[in-house]
């Protein structure tokens, strides 16, 4: 499948990622060729195989129900760009 | 015997001993990286004052064990280099991107807590491809790593910073993650041994995730006792990860000398054929003869869902690697960009500008692959694809014991010269398949070409751990290649 630079610019968008024009075409190009390696697969008939989405057969680990040690809050946020009063801090999204 | 060039566990029996003391070593290693490491790079991060309060940690605790008559851990005192996409706590932890650059993670990786409760010694944080996702070392933001062998060529990667300092004699072991084979092939490239253990053998609990069902954290080290040794330290259930095996995994050091008499290697047909440099084909060939000298038996096998791992392996690494960065969105930790107007704008300058080019790309065909519309054609077949080398796999390995294949179709390739995306991932050919069923594998030096190492990879099965290093242990015992040295660093060249 071919992949147009609107289509890179639409998926960059949904994965919140600005692609400058001046990358555009290079990036285009790059995902081309990932497009087409993994097109490798789109020919084969797999409907009989079923899909493995995780090679351990385990299902619902449980842990006991208590309470793990937690980080206190200042530590939790050490590593935040911007905390005030004890939260994280984002531009208003609220009017 | 200098230092430097001291397998780990001899190190640990002379500070075991008496002969050498924990901080005596830390120093003698850290002035090693300080000589040599502005030639190579492997390094992001030292920190005196961490590793040598460590070492004289550790130093205290085996006096103490001794005292008391009790058993000190194999590898007590012994210095270890981290890859830096393993949290440490009150160390930066920067997974070589912009992104990370000033993250101080609050608390430690399991696999980190296990060495220090093991008396191990933190090194340094070793360079590597952003968020892991490369096979050269050259997607690091802060530069590339230079191979010890060769430093006009690449480490390989992701973990070519942790495989240049094991291999330059700057650290006596090293710790990876291996996704697609980000701890074998920079093995391979650097002349050293490194093993990727079994999905679920290692806790990956504050290892960053790439592909939460691929990465595993293993280690790296110049013999495959030393690699045993250091897996046996890190391995184990750990409720913090829930998909970390809760099984008794079976002893890898003890019995490492156990003769392979017997044993039986299938050499998939799909990894010897095209695209594998006639070089390393010879140098794998005369290896498989030295096993038969062993008492093993050689036997081609066919997995013909090999031919479609490398497909299967880009759709569901970059599908769960466009999952996994979602979390980089300038609030919680990490980079942000200033003067955002609002939380769109926050999220989308953050991601652009502290995100790489690499890191971009497998994101770009994450999103692209998971896309309604897309999903059945491309992510829901790699799943099918999936069960089919797996099944694959399980069919070999019911026949033959382990299988052996080169670790790399090629050795170590020069700095700049894969310009393109698929040749690049052509470096992953023969070892993303085994993270794709989970399986461990191990990967150690079979010879050299023009100057450059090249490895052989054994793959076994699941929580087989043991069979692998035993063969890698015996091949050891009547081979040099892990011994030679790059010219780089004292003791000549190979």
């Amino acid at each position: 499948m071919s992949v147009t630079p609107e289509q890179v610019k639409k998926l960059a968008h949904l994965a919140r990622l600005e692609i400058r024009d001046d990358e555009l075409a290079a990036m285009t190009r790059d995902m081309e060729q990932l497009v087409a390696l993994a097109d490798r697969l789109t020919a084969l008939d797999l409907s009989q195989t079923p899909p493995m989405d995780h090679v351990l057969p385990r299902a619902n680990v449980l842990r006991d129900d208590a309470e793990p040690v937690e980080f206190p809050r200042e530590q939790a946020l050490s590593g935040a760009p911007e905390a005030v009063d004890g939260c994280f801090t984002v531009p208003r999204v609220v009017e | 015997m200098k230092l430097f060039t001291m397998p780990a566990l001899m190190l640990a029996r002379k500070i075991h001993e008496g002969s050498l003391t924990a901080p005596e070593v830390a120093e003698a290693f850290l002035g090693r990286v300080k000589e040599l490491d502005p030639k190579i790079g492997a390094f992001l991060l030292t920190d005196r004052a961490w590793t040598l309060e460590a070492a004289e940690r550790a130093q205290r605790r085996i006096d103490a064990l001794k005292a008391e008559g009790k058993p000190v851990p194999p590898l007590a005192g012994v210095p270890v280099a981290l890859k830096d996409n393993l949290c440490t706590r009150g160390v930066a932890t920067t997974c070589a991107s912009r992104m990370l650059e000033n993250f101080t993670p609050p608390y430690d990786a399991t696999a980190v807590e296990r060495l220090f409760e093991s008396l191990m010694v933190p090194l340094g944080k070793c360079n590597m491809d952003e968020f892991a996702m490369g096979s050269s070392t050259e997607y690091s933001a802060f530069g590339p790593t230079r191979n010890p062998w060769d430093p006009s060529r690449v480490p390989g990667g992701s973990s070519g910073g942790s495989a240049a300092a094991v291999a330059a004699r700057m650290a006596p072991l090293a710790l990876g993650t291996d996704t697609g084979g980000s701890i074998r092939q920079p093995a391979s490239f650097c002349g050293v041994t490194g093993l990727k253990p079994t999905y679920g053998a290692v806790s990956r609990f504050g290892a960053v995730a790439y592909a939460s069902s691929l990465d595993q954290i293993g280690p790296i080290g110049r013999t495959a006792a030393d690699c045993a040794a250091l897996f046996e330290v890190v391995r184990g259930r750990d409720e913090r990860d829930a998909t970390s095996a809760d099984i008794d995994q079976p002893a890898c050091l003890r019995d490492i000398g156990a003769p392979l008499d017997g044993m039986k290697i299938g050499v998939p047909s799909q990894y010897m054929g095209e695209g594998i440099a006639p070089a390393v084909r010879q140098a794998v060939e005369a290896a498989l003869s030295r096993f038969r000298e062993l008492g093993c038996s050689v036997t081609e096998v066919s997995i013909p869902a090999l031919d479609y791992a490398l497909p299967a392996y880009y759709i569901l690494s970059c599908a769960e690697a466009g999952s996994n960065l979602s979390r980089f969105d300038g609030v919680r930790y990490g980079y942000r960009a200033q003067g955002a107007g609002d939380i769109d704008e926050l999220y989308l300058r953050t991601r652009s500008e502290g995100f790489g080019a690499e890191v971009k790309r497998r994101i770009l065909l994450g999103t692209y692959v998971l896309c309604a519309g897309y999903y059945d054609e491309y992510y829901k077949k790699a799943l099918r694809m999936r069960s089919l080398v797996k099944a694959g796999y399980e069919k070999a390995l019911g026949s033959a014991d382990i299988l052996m294949t080169p670790t790399a179709p090629i050795p170590a390739f020069g700095i700049g010269e894969k310009v393109d995306e698929l040749s690049m991932c052509m470096a992953d050919i023969c070892t993303v398949s085994v993270n794709i069923a989970g399986l461990p594998a191990i990967s150690f030096p079979c010879g050299f070409t023009d100057g450059l190492p090249v490895g052989l990879q054994a793959i076994g099965r699941p929580f087989g751990e043991a069979a692998l290093l035993r063969a890698a242990h015996a091949y050891q015992q009547i081979t040099d290649w892990h011994v030679r040295v790059p010219a780089l660093s004292e003791g000549g060249r190979a």
